[in-house]
């Protein structure tokens, strides 16, 4: 007898949350055709979306093209690298500047610094460029840190993901900061490979941008790490104005 | 009884089942709308996101071209010829000029940037002018001579000088930048929020001029790895 209650007890939680959870399904779905009668989505803002997707997904094809090619230049020069001791340093020397130049994926020790937004808090002391808007000063503040964090023989820096590279610029674009052109929003995470005590102590300074960061109301946090993983840059760093002397 | 709770276990398996093919449809649905966000976004947007990733695509398709390109033409020589190993010296140097290893040159624009009585230039507004160039599309910059690569670090020693790549700097300053020109000039003058009129309007000297022939030297000192190894 027991057992039948409880098994009726369950079976009509289950019901209830089944029924519950097809409403909201069909919720969704109502909220779509209405946001298509409404005309918030007509059909060349549709056919657009179909477009943005198609060149993304273009894209990312090309992404895996470039890495078999990538791999297939680098077969053919080893190849041609098997005996030859200039060779062989020429190549290592290729792979070295592949390294530093934030095209490969790196690991090694450093740190994780976490900076989240605080949105309330205008700044007048400031740099000049820091004083156009609020939502530069931001923007300034990840220049700053990353700058500092070069200075402590930082070898390897992201944000948010995005590899600090030789064209990477950091930059606001309304509420969002825009890295290597790729959107990013608080709470911003850069991590930074080197000596972990080195950028450890050397952000933490009395008087220094962390300082001057948490005293504006920003949340800071840096954590050391003995294992760090930084990606790679996935876009192309052009060279169409330059050439070699 | 035993009979009673298999027909138990099997209901209860089957409710399950369906509960968790809802709610992975659930998530499934929510992610889509979330991963380009796009569901929300204007028809101004959208083409913005288009050229964006059209621009990225074209970009990924010339360097696999290129690359094409390098293995053709090693295929075409005899393994250990001489003119393989010049292949192989020229690639090198293409990545060296991109690390900043060689003295480079090309069209850009030149910035000077002078102390006044009432405004003096710091090593953040530098890092800040640096920033504002690559934004700009530059392509190698130097400031009084220093090569600005990947590590390069700018700091302010005791207010009195400044150190960039752990040399001493002093103004005026002069920032060399080599990249398209249209772009630099479009982008550093645009009006009020520009480099050139911002640092103005806030009494800073700035000249900017548009020069065909900007020679950029090498960053000269060596690279070393210490903590960063490439991933597995």
């Amino acid at each position: 007898m027991k057992k039948w209650s409880v098994a009726l007890t369950l079976g009509i939680v289950c019901c209830i949350l089944t029924l519950a959870i097809s409403i909201q399904l069909k919720t969704i779905d109502n909220a779509r055709e209405t946001a298509k009668l409404t005309g918030s989505l007509t059909l060349t803002s549709n056919e657009l979306r179909d477009q943005v997707l198609k060149w993304k997904e273009k894209y990312d094809n090309a992404v895996k093209d470039l890495e078999n090619s990538d791999k297939k230049l680098e077969e053919i020069r080893l190849q041609f690298t098997q005996n030859d001791e200039t060779a062989i340093q020429k190549d290592e020397q290729i792979k070295k500047d592949n390294v530093i130049l934030g095209l490969t994926d790196v690991v090694g020790k450093g740190v994780i610094i976490k900076i989240k937004d605080n949105g309330s808090v205008t700044r007048s002391d400031l740099g000049p460029v820091g004083n156009i808007e609020l939502f530069l000063v931001h923007a300034s503040d990840v220049v700053s840190v990353v700058n500092d964090l070069k200075n402590a023989g930082a070898e390897a820096i992201s944000i948010n993901g995005q590899r600090v590279v030789n064209s990477t610029s950091i930059y606001c674009a309304g509420n969002v900061l825009k890295v290597n052109d790729v959107k990013i929003s608080s709470p911003i995470e850069i991590k930074a490979i080197g000596e972990p005590d080195l950028l450890y102590g050397s952000l933490n300074i009395p008087g220094g941008y962390i300082e001057i960061m948490k005293e504006t109301g920003l949340m800071v946090d840096i954590k050391k790490s003995d294992n760090l993983k930084i990606e790679k840059y996935d876009g192309i760093l052009k060279a169409t104005e330059m050439r070699n002397e | 009884m035993g009979k009673e709770k298999g027909i138990l276990t099997f209901v209860i398996f089957i409710i399950s089942i369906t509960l968790t093919a809802l709610i992975s449809i659930q998530f499934k649905t929510v992610n889509e709308n979330k991963s380009l966000g796009i569901e929300s976004m204007q028809e101004e947007e959208l083409r913005a996101q288009i050229l964006e990733w059209k621009t990225k695509y074209e970009d990924i398709n010339k360097k696999i071209e290129s690359n094409n390109e390098k293995i053709n033409e090693y295929s075409n020589t005899i393994q250990g010829n001489k003119q393989a190993s010049e292949l192989l010296e020229k690639e090198l140097n293409e990545y060296n000029m991109l690390v900043g290893k060689t003295n480079v040159t090309g069209k850009g624009v030149v910035l000077t940037l002078t102390d006044t009585f009432l405004t003096t230039y710091t090593s953040s507004n530098l890092a800040y002018i640096i920033n504002e160039l690559k934004y700009a599309g530059a392509e190698a910059i130097s400031i009084n001579g220093q090569r600005i690569i990947n590590m390069t670090d700018i700091v302010m020693i005791q207010t009195r000088y400044i150190l960039v790549n752990g040399q001493r700097i002093s103004a005026p300053y002069e920032i060399k930048v080599i990249g398209d020109q249209n772009k630099l000039n479009e982008v550093l003058t645009f009006p009020n929020d520009g480099l050139i009129d911002y640092y103005r309007n806030n009494d800073y000297t700035i000249e900017m001029s548009l020069q065909d022939n900007i020679h950029i030297p090498a960053y000269n000192q060596e690279i070393e790895l210490k903590y960063m190894e490439e991933a597995k």
